[in-house]
């Protein structure tokens, strides 16, 4: 068996993540005022009876969206224990857990140091979790020179 | 709808997108072998009983990629069904997904155009089942 290594067949980005939410509008709102992001687009299938949200911090073309997806008839989801979360840059992780915390927003893990440095670096990046509305977990990663 | 022209703040984005995984080879080999990523990073918590990779199509600096984490000895989960999949963007469909097929991949859903719209979509699974759009937009 071959590797994908021709060019023209290797797939080229990331385009999104996509999440089943229980309130469409409930989620929008936390994406884009508690975590600054935009939406991006919205399509509403009538005859399959969902809606679908793009949303982000830039256009699709140029980086990667969170895809909601709220179906009409659905309320509830069971998050099982395989998928784990979507990371975010910040620059400030403290600051935002702040407002974060001054906004309702569930603090799953308070902002600070992983407990242990990664052998390869000896650093320790600056994290926090949250909690989206339907429960998803979201990393907060201080920004560092990448 | 676009985003207003504003001065985009470079440092707020998506990083990446985590996934749990019952065997970390077999993934690292389905995403670099089967959809071409390439091992970015990998970090290794002995104390803490887990490893990290982080896998993708470019730098994590300017690309959100994957972070696959594999839990020593933990062999299961449960799918749940909240989670949706992970799109990823391609140029050739038709040839792209004739090679995912013959290097073994599993293509739950084959290549389908959208109707009303200029994407083609079309599901894979990866090892622990999770579930991939592969999306060509047409031009």
């Amino acid at each position: 068996m071959g590797n994908m290594n021709n060019k023209t067949t290797i797939p080229t980005q990331i385009l999104y993540t996509m999440l089943r939410v229980s309130e469409l509008e409930r989620s929008v709102a936390f994406y884009c005022k508690a975590l600054g992001m935009h939406e991006l687009r919205r399509e509403n299938f009538t005859e399959g009876r969902f809606t679908l949200v793009f949303i982000g911090y830039d256009n699709e073309a140029s980086t990667a969206a969170i895809e909601l997806t709220w179906n009409w008839d659905t309320d509830n989801y069971d998050h099982g224990t395989a998928y784990g979360h979507i990371a975010l840059e910040v620059a400030d992780i403290y600051a935002a857990c702040v407002r974060l915390n001054h906004m309702g927003v569930s603090i799953i893990r308070e902002p600070g140091p992983m407990t242990y440095p990664a052998d390869e670096t000896g650093h320790s990046e600056e994290i926090a979790f949250i909690k989206d509305p339907d429960g998803y977990l979201i990393e907060l990663i201080q920004t560092t020179n990448r | 709808m676009q985003p207003e022209n504003k001065k985009i703040d470079h440092r707020r984005k998506i990083l990446h997108t985590m996934l749990r995984t019952t065997d970390m080879q077999k993934s690292v080999d389905f995403y670099t072998r089967i959809l071409g990523m390439k091992v970015l990073r990998t970090l290794d918590q002995p104390e803490e009983e887990y490893t990290l990779c982080f896998i993708g199509y470019e730098n994590e600096a300017d690309n959100c990629v994957i972070e696959l984490t594999y839990n020593y000895g933990v062999n299961h989960y449960e799918a749940g069904n909240s989670f949706g999949h992970i799109a990823i963007s391609v140029d050739n469909f038709k040839q792209t997904c004739e090679e995912i097929s013959t290097l073994g991949g599993n293509i739950t859903l084959p290549a389908t155009p959208l109707k009303g719209s200029n994407e083609i979509i079309a599901f894979i699974s990866d090892p622990d089942g999770y579930q991939i759009e592969l999306i060509q937009i047409l031009h």
